[in-house]
């Protein structure tokens, strides 16, 4: 198949998936695309919203319109890590000898919805992003793999956090990309209410599978990026820590520690997904601007400051864009004098 | 350039061209706007410049604006920096710039191809259009004012020559004028009066002889007629007069040589010599050139002239002197010896005073209504210390001397402390009611005199119980420094 022809397979491919999602999920089209980008990068989405906006209800949507093995876990204060990963239990076989026998836990699925992931202790945490991070558990001194692809979508509420556990700052960086569900607005609340008020439930189709969704992955990282656009996204990053020379006055003044090496993959990655979805062969550095908030925003630590003065990562990042960090021109001055 | 797709060229070529254009245009601005400054540096020097300086006013703006048109021509434009403007320009999402990376590498891959492809197909679809926007340089704005200026400038008369606005009493002119006057002024003098009028007497008949009310010999220009000759200034020169009175004036010259040595004369007051001790040494010389050693030589001498000029003249009239040396400041030093010769000077103008019957206390009604008082003393105003001595005239320090003051009334000093370079300082200073009357005293100095004032002090009970181990402590920190 041709470049063009893939190129034009993805875009189809993902247009239908996000219209399946769309019959159940009114609105939150940043979220669905936001979601969708991460599938296809590889890498694993944290969502965070507060109770009732259908954070389940997408993933679990997402879940029936791939051919994909789906497995939900509620994270709660006694879950244990082989809750998760599985653990040796001992059978009896035919002949009446005992052994141990090991028995994957919900991990083991290709779309894992861990919800109200810090609500676990951070035991169980670890033994989750373990496994996002090495695409392997290791039970009982044997390795497993874990399928492929896969994806692990986790939820969180920002608001009730008595008797929660937040995960870490190295265990949020493990998710490419965070995503704030917002309140719906009257338009698509009153669409809610129609569609979920009435006898008539849409059906979601499968539309994709396991190899289809590998051999796009395949295809996104051969996306070429320019120079100035891959600089682009390095010193946005770099422009998050506080300790870089050329870092805007904000960030000095909020941020205790910038974005991770893993904030820059995550952007490269994802505007690579981005421009495949809008039909073109190359990144660009509007994609890299469209995707630094979801791809930094829980990778930048604010320090006292920040917090008291209840400083958004999003604003931060914002002003670190407008900064234009250097090597980049925005108009034709820098090229003129 | 090879590899790239044909239309990426030729839009990289009209990139270039119209980015050369742009910063022609942006250089001309600026060219001109500093052309116009120096064109209005010409038109002010216009008084020297003469008829030429509007031309050349023309010429530097033109070759400014052409200069900096030719130089943002010939500046080298990057290739992705023209691929990056033709981006931003025809909004197709960095790939011209993209494909310029990709077109090259060895290896390519299919998404490569198609880029290029879909580059080239968006490219040739494109109508032309400009790609570099027009940016107006601040320069630009701001030529209005120097253009303006310049403007005004060629309107006007020209500006006077800066020369002239100083005033003539300091330019060399005036002073070689002046000083050819002083000269005429004092042959004059000397050509009217004989031989044993020249001869001046002795400082003490000089001043016996005012003392006694007698005019002393004239010495000013009273009679230029000799030297005033008019005889040629008149319609009708009489040239022959004037060689006549010639030889009276080449004889009165010749009589230069019998004038008496003033020098010697000047020489023979101690004050004098003092004075011409401290001119040969600081003529000529900086400060800086002078060395320690030779200064403090120098002050001694000075010291020892002033102490037998006045028994009173102690080394506290040095103390400047010797603050400055010990920090090795010769400029303060010199200074402070400059301060030790004024008050050398003031002595002798009050000494000369009290000879002439002048001065002292004769114009004070009201210090000779209240009698003698002496040095220390408390006056009607109640100014301490402003003491007046017989013949001497009222004193010029409000309280006294510091170093008398500090033997007879200690409690009035403080000890004041100071880091001066690696070695600590500690001196004593002597407030006055007037900044004349401070002085300075090494801490060393008076360290034990303190300290037994203050054994006295605690042994009187003159201070709490409380306090005393407080002030022993204090004193032996001190001594520990």
């Amino acid at each position: 198949m041709s470049a063009p022809a893939q190129v034009e397979s993805f875009v189809r491919a993902f247009t239908g998936l996000r219209a399946e999602v769309e019959k159940l999920i009114v609105g939150q089209a940043e979220i669905i695309t936001g979601v969708l980008t991460g599938m296809f990068a590889g890498g694993h989405v944290l969502l965070e919203g507060v109770p009732g906006l259908g954070k389940t209800l997408l993933v679990k949507t997402l879940a029936q319109s791939l051919d994909l093995s789906f497995a939900r876990v509620q994270f709660t204060p006694d879950l244990m890590p082989a809750d998760i990963i599985g653990t040796n239990v001992v059978v009896e076989d035919a002949g009446g000898g005992k052994h141990f026998q090991y028995q994957p836990g919900p991990l083991f699925a290709h779309i894992v919805l861990a919800d109200e992931i810090n609500r676990a202790t951070p035991k169980t945490q670890s033994a989750l992003l373990e496994g996002m991070q090495e695409q392997a558990v290791t039970v009982g001194g044997v390795s497993r793999p874990l399928p492929s692809p896969f994806f692990v979508l986790a939820t969180q509420n920002p608001i009730e956090m008595q008797g929660t556990y937040p995960l870490p700052e190295a265990q949020l960086d493990r998710f490419l990309f965070k995503l704030q569900v917002r309140y719906p607005a009257i338009e698509e609340l009153n669409a809610i209410l129609d569609r979920t008020t009435q006898a008539h439930t849409a059906t979601v189709q499968r539309v994709m599978d396991g190899p289809t969704v590998l051999g796009f992955r395949a295809l996104i990282r051969d996306v070429p990026i320019a120079s100035h656009v891959r600089d682009f996204a390095t010193r946005v990053v770099m422009a998050t820590h506080p300790q870089w020379e050329h870092a805007p006055e904000t960030t000095r003044r909020y941020v205790r520690y910038g974005a991770s090496p893993r904030g820059a993959q995550a952007l490269v990655l994802g505007a690579k997904v981005r421009a495949l979805t809008q039909g073109r062969y190359n990144a660009s550095l509007e994609d890299i601007r469209a995707l630094a908030a979801p791809a930094l925003r829980h990778r930048v630590i604010l320090n006292f400051a920040g917090e008291s003065e209840g400083i958004d990562p999003d604003t931060l990042i914002a002003q670190v864009l407008d900064g234009a960090p250097a090597g980049t021109t925005r108009t034709a001055e820098p090229v003129l004098s | 350039m090879t590899g790239y797709p044909a239309a990426i060229e030729r839009l990289l070529r009209r990139v270039r061209v119209e980015l050369r254009l742009r910063r022609a245009e942006r250089g001309a601005w600026r060219g001109a706007f500093w052309g116009a400054l120096a064109a209005v540096a010409a038109l002010a020097m216009k008084g020297a410049i003469g008829a030429l300086a509007v031309p050349l006013a023309l010429a530097l703006l033109g070759i400014g604006a052409l200069a900096g048109a030719l130089l943002g021509a010939c500046r080298r434009v990057d290739t992705l920096d023209a691929a990056r403007l033709a981006d931003r320009a025809l909004r197709l999402d960095d790939r011209v710039a993209t494909s310029l990376e990709y077109a090259g590498a060895s290896e390519r891959s299919s998404l490569v191809g198609a880029l290029l492809a879909d580059t080239t197909a968006r490219l040739e679809a494109l109508p032309p259009r400009r790609m570099v926007a027009r940016v107006v340089p601040r320069e630009a704005r701001a030529l209005a004012l120097p253009v303006l200026a310049a403007v005004v400038l060629a309107a006007a008369p020209p500006l006077p020559d800066p020369q002239t606005l100083i005033p003539e009493w300091f330019s060399a002119e005036a002073k070689a004028r002046r000083d050819q006057n002083l000269n005429l002024a004092m042959l004059q003098n000397r050509g009217t009066l004989g031989p044993e009028a020249l001869r001046r007497d002795p400082p003490a008949n000089r001043d016996a002889a005012e003392g006694a009310g007698r005019r002393p010999p004239a010495t000013a220009a009273e009679n230029p007629a000799l030297f005033q000759d008019k005889a040629l200034i008149k319609p009708s020169a009489d040239f022959s007069s004037f060689v006549k009175r010639s030889d009276e004036r080449l004889r009165v010259l010749g009589e230069t040589d019998k004038l008496p040595d003033l020098r010697s004369d000047f020489a023979s007051s101690k004050y004098r010599a003092l004075l011409r001790k401290h001119e040969e040494l600081a003529a000529g010389l900086r400060a800086r050139q002078l060395s320690p050693k030779k200064l403090a030589e120098l002050l001694s001498e000075m010291e020892r002239l002033g102490r037998k000029i006045d028994e009173e003249f102690g080394s506290d009239a040095f103390d400047g002197y010797y603050d400055a040396m010990e920090r090795g400041q010769t400029d303060e030093a010199l200074e402070a010896m400059e301060n030790a010769l004024s008050r050398l000077r003031e002595q002798e103008g009050r000494g000369r005073d009290a000879r002439r019957l002048r001065g002292g206390r004769e114009p004070d009604q009201a210090a000779r209504d209240d009698g003698e008082r002496l040095e220390g003393a408390f006056d009607e105003s109640g100014m301490e210390g402003e003491g007046v001595a017989p013949g001497l005239g009222r004193s010029t320090d409000a309280k006294g001397r510091p170093r008398a003051r500090l033997r007879s009334t200690p409690y009035t000093s403080g000890v004041q402390g100071a880091q001066r370079g690696r070695v600590p300082l500690y001196e004593t200073q002597v407030p006055g009611s007037t900044s004349r009357a401070d002085g300075q005293l090494p801490s060393v100095g008076v360290f034990g005199q303190y300290r037994r004032l203050m054994e006295d002090a605690i042994a009187r009970e003159q201070v709490p119980r409380d306090y005393h181990e407080q002030i022993r402590d204090y004193f032996k920190s001190l001594n520990e420094r």
